[in-house]
């Protein structure tokens, strides 16, 4: 069913734990090096840089490609011979997908990423272009995709987008029904989304599954908030005037009081499981969630001013962060405040100084040219140099 | 940890008994982390907190309340700056461990904070005069004591954009294309001429050994700034563009040897798509404006797009291979 080699990816599985293994010094580098030679994996798996680099160029080639084929074979044709070059091209595109990982073992490589997501765009366009396809035409076709690439490729983000096409499906169905079912949306919905995330929970913890763990993942994540968007009040009241066609918001939507609750009450259910069961993908989403109840208490009263709340609010995180950190300095619980040894190597990356640079610009630059040309200003340290 | 794995990993002899019974051991009591969850709560509260005064001033400015927020606002920087004053530990040229988690983002808030501050007392009181750019220079002043006194990349990330800002251009990712006017003379000389200082300042940081993990800071900010500030010349003075395009391929050249030198990938891609962007820009001048071609030019376009994409991932392979055997 997956296209790479099996045992590979089993191997790599294996050389995973050996790496855990061996930062928490449970084993040697000496026995992790000949475990790891017992392990072996062919791939071709270069780091993120060159595979950045693979996957940018690999588009550039398609689209090219693409362009060049166009140009000689189409004189001018209209939409529907061009949807047509496309789904051919999509064709050619995904042979050469299959044949750089059998022949070639790209896994991860930035090329066969490359191709998977041309092969993707080519053959939705395509379609789309030739047969006027309607919403929900569309995305059953991008379940159908993203199912076939979740199971071929094992591709991590078709574990976000085939559960999102599904769901939608549904919804958009729905529009066409009578209104006791679209009352029912939420619920359906939710007991859908619910299925999901107990399908993927499941899948997770077979041994036949291994391969697939981080669209599953990915998939028991978008389960859960969508299990959450499902019931919580401003979806629910923006959905409603979709499914019901209204123009303008009305005055409260049944069940109102319902879908407060939800909305209050999932991500702490989340949140106090997470924490019970030490599972990070509920506590992580039910925290992520936490924001999306501020957000929609903000949308609909004004407590106090803007500014005024989240000074307050973050006051309130600085010294509840504080509170646990002093709290689990030694470890309580089986809970600590410290990093484990194997999420320093995202210290390490250094990301986080990035994403303060980058939220905390500081000031705007001064684009006034008084400030160059002239070089008088702010004798103290411009000396006419910028 | 897979207890399974390990147990068929020591029956076929490649794992020690020892080994095996540490595994056992470790996976009993394997610790449940809130490290990253604590700092980002961490991160938004100071976020938050920060742009929150931030406003308040703005919309107090006239206000009756002036004073007190400026007292607010200095009791909050003079706090967290005393809290990391207190807890932090000898200084030193080398790296040295922040006491905690914590006291980072305190440094945050207190940098943060003073950027308001000094902001504040320019607005109202015009401490400086007509002197705005000291009003900026300050605190960057204080940004680079407190990254290298307390030992922070992220302030010293900071001090960096605030630097840049002083001089009148935005570096940080998302906004150094789209708030520079790269049409504009002026910026595309300070671009150059800050991208050198800040890749020069790498250099030193690191030969003189002075903070030297402070060095890819540097020299990262530098290089973006100083491949898009080239690329930016060459797109503006049309006339002297084979002179620009030596300049990039000058630098290219440069951080090709310092990609090979440091092992590091990062500047190997970083070079092979800007220079990429050079040459396609030369190539495509050559073909419609030297050669004047019409059809016949887009075909070879592409041929040439197509071509030198096959060739650089060549290339990205080979060096790829190569450094990761020296």
């Amino acid at each position: 069913m997956i296209a790479y080699n099996n045992d590979w990816l089993n191997n790599l599985q294996v050389q995973q734990h050996l790496e855990a293994a061996a930062t928490t010094n449970c084993i040697s580098k000496e026995e992790k090096a000949a475990a790891i030679a017992e392990y072996s994996a062919g791939f071709y798996t270069p780091n993120i840089f060159i595979r950045t680099g693979l996957f940018i160029l690999t588009i550039v080639i398609a689209l090219f490609s693409m362009g060049l084929m166009a140009l000689v074979l189409l004189g001018g044709g209209g939409e529907k011979t061009f949807g047509g070059l496309l789904l051919f091209f999509g064709a050619v595109i995904y042979g050469t997908l299959e044949l750089m990982i059998r022949q070639k073992h790209h896994y991860k490589s930035g090329a066969d990423d490359a191709l998977l997501w041309t092969t993707g765009a080519c053959i939705a366009g395509g379609l789309n272009l030739i047969t006027g396809i309607s919403a929900t035409g569309n995305a059953v076709l991008l379940l159908v995709i993203g199912l076939y690439f979740f199971l071929r490729f094992a591709n991590a983000i078709m574990g976000i987008l085939a559960p999102i096409a599904f769901i939608s499906i549904v919804f958009l169905s729905i529009g066409n029904a009578g209104n006791f079912a679209k009352t029912a949306t939420p619920f359906i919905l939710m007991l859908l989304a619910a299925g999901i995330y107990f399908v993927s929970k499941y899948l997770l913890k077979q041994d036949t599954s291994n391969n697939y763990k981080s669209p599953l993942t990915l998939m028991k994540i978008t389960a859960l908030i969508m299990i959450y968007a499902a019931g919580n009040y401003f979806v629910v009241s923006k959905a409603s005037l979709q499914l019901f066609h209204q123009q303008s918001a009305p005055a409260a939507i049944p069940f109102g009081w319902l879908f407060w609750c939800l909305t209050f009450f999932i991500p702490i259910v989340y949140i106090f499981r997470g924490i019970q069961k030490k599972d990070v993908v509920l506590l992580r989403v039910g925290l992520l969630l936490v924001a999306a109840i501020v957000f929609t208490v903000r949308y609909y009263y004004a407590v106090a001013p803007f500014e005024i709340e989240i000074t307050i609010g973050g006051a309130i995180m600085i010294a509840g962060a504080y509170t646990l950190i002093q709290y689990l300095r030694q470890p309580k619980y089986g809970f600590a405040s410290a990093a484990v040894a194997d999420q320093q190597m995202a210290d390490k990356l250094n990301i986080e100084a990035f994403v303060i640079a980058e939220t905390f610009s500081g000031v705007q630059p001064d684009n006034s040219n008084t400030h160059f040309g002239s070089g008088d200003f702010g004798g103290g340290g411009a000396s006419g140099n910028f | 940890m897979d207890i399974t794995l390990f147990n068929k990993l020591h029956t076929k002899g490649v794992i020690s008994n020892a080994s095996l019974e540490k595994i056992k051991a470790a996976s009993g009591k394997q610790l449940f982390s809130l490290h990253w969850e604590l700092k980002t709560i961490l991160y938004l509260g100071v976020l938050l907190l920060s742009s929150g005064i931030g406003i308040l001033i703005y919309k107090n400015i006239d206000g009756i309340g002036h004073t007190a927020i400026l007292l607010f606002i200095g009791l909050i920087c003079a706090g967290s700056f005393y809290y990391c004053f207190k807890k932090k530990l000898p200084f030193s040229l080398q790296k040295t461990a922040s006491p905690n988690v914590f006291s980072d983002y305190i440094l945050l808030l207190a940098c943060l904070t003073f950027i308001s501050f000094t902001g504040y007392i320019q607005f109202q009181y015009h401490v400086f005069g007509n002197r705005y750019g000291l009003a900026i220079f300050i605190p960057v002043v204080v940004l680079f004591f407190s990254a290298y006194y307390f030992d922070n990349i992220a302030i010293l990330s900071l001090a960096i954009t605030n630097l840049a800002a002083w001089a009148g251009i935005a570096v940080t990712p998302a906004t150094i294309l789209k708030e520079n006017d790269f049409n504009s003379n002026t910026i595309i000389a300070t671009g150059l001429a800050l991208g050198i200082v800040l890749i020069a300042s790498g250099i030193i940081t690191k030969k003189r050994n002075l903070k030297a993990h402070f060095e890819f800071t540097y020299t990262n900010f530098g290089t973006h700034l100083l491949f898009i500030s080239c690329l930016a010349a060459m797109f503006n003075f049309e006339a002297w563009y084979l002179v620009w395009f030596l300049f990039l391929a000058a630098i290219c050249l440069f951080f090709y040897q310092k990609a090979v030198n440091e092992k590091s990938f990062y500047f190997l891609l970083l070079l092979s798509l800007y220079g990429y962007i050079g040459l396609s820009y030369v190539v495509i001048r050559l073909l419609f404006y030297t050669a004047r071609l019409d059809i016949g030019g887009v075909y070879l376009a592409c041929m040439y797009f197509i071509a030198s994409a096959i060739g650089l991932i060549f290339f990205l392979i080979k060096m790829n291979k190569k450094i990761k055997t020296l």
